[in-house]
């Protein structure tokens, strides 16, 4: 394997990290397969796309994987800290493969949104209001 | 509730997977010949729809193989599936067939 075909490996590797335990057990090597099956052979970064692609979708397993303890306050609590944590390293993971832009929507816009959804499912909790959690589009 | 369209991805991924099994790479540039390289599915995406397909029994494990130490797995369309996408076809061709007819009535096809 050539210097550059490493270098990537490594990198789609870090990303594929994001994804949950269960997830990256059973399906890593085979993704990391697709990804580099897919990369130019001279590439040594992953594609912006497919970076913000893998962060996105691990992000969305992460939460719909993990089982949300709603009604424990610790439970909650630590799943917000994990999730904190876990928005950190994937800037930092970004901006390391040089997507800084990316990197920032990542650190600004997941926790803005996390926030914003924890706010209309709180609302929606209370009989008294009318704003509903899911809206079929 | 009425049963709703399936997503343009997954009926594409199913269309490639109809024409026999296929891995991960190969789904995804079956895909992209098949939609005219209008879409190009990511890995993540890929990911997270043959998981939901499989959860769904739509598709299943070919076989396994390893190529320059990479590991390669192959997907199939189960009897499931194969009904699921035969549906879906169906009801999108009705749909063209609405729409050509109703165009040509109000001369809105170009000729």
């Amino acid at each position: 394997m050539t210097d550059s075909r490493q270098r990537l490996e490594q990198r789609y590797r870090r990303l594929l990290s994001l994804y949950p335990k269960s997830f990256r057990e059973t399906r890593r090597e085979e993704m990391l397969s697709t990804l580099l099956d897919g990369s130019e052979q001279d590439r040594t970064r992953p594609r912006a796309d497919e970076a913000v692609n893998l962060v996105g979708n691990a992000l969305k397993m992460q939460t719909l994987h993990s089982e949300i303890p709603d009604r424990h306050p610790f439970g909650l609590l630590a799943f917000r800290a994990i999730l904190a944590v876990w928005i950190i390293v994937a800037t930092v993971i970004l901006c390391s493969m040089g997507l800084w832009v990316w990197g920032a929507v990542v650190f600004v816009f997941f926790p803005l949104n996390a926030y914003l959804a924890d706010r209309i499912v709180k609302r929606s909790i209370r009989p008294d209001r009318s704003i509903r959690p899911h809206r079929s589009v | 509730m009425a049963k709703r369209g399936m997503q343009e991805a997954t009926f594409l991924i199913l269309t490639a997977l109809a024409g026999g099994a296929q891995h991960g790479y190969g789904i995804i540039a079956d895909v992209e010949q098949i939609s005219e390289r209008r879409v190009r599915l990511k890995a993540g995406t890929l990911y997270a729809a043959l998981d939901r397909l499989r959860d769904d029994g739509l598709i299943e494990l070919d076989r396994e193989e390893i190529v320059d130490s990479r590991l390669r797995r192959y997907y199939r369309l189960t009897a499931g599936g194969s009904s699921t996408l035969a549906e879906e076809a169906e009801r999108l061709s009705s749909h063209v067939r609405t729409a050509l007819s109703r165009l040509q009535l109000t001369g809105g096809l170009p000729a």
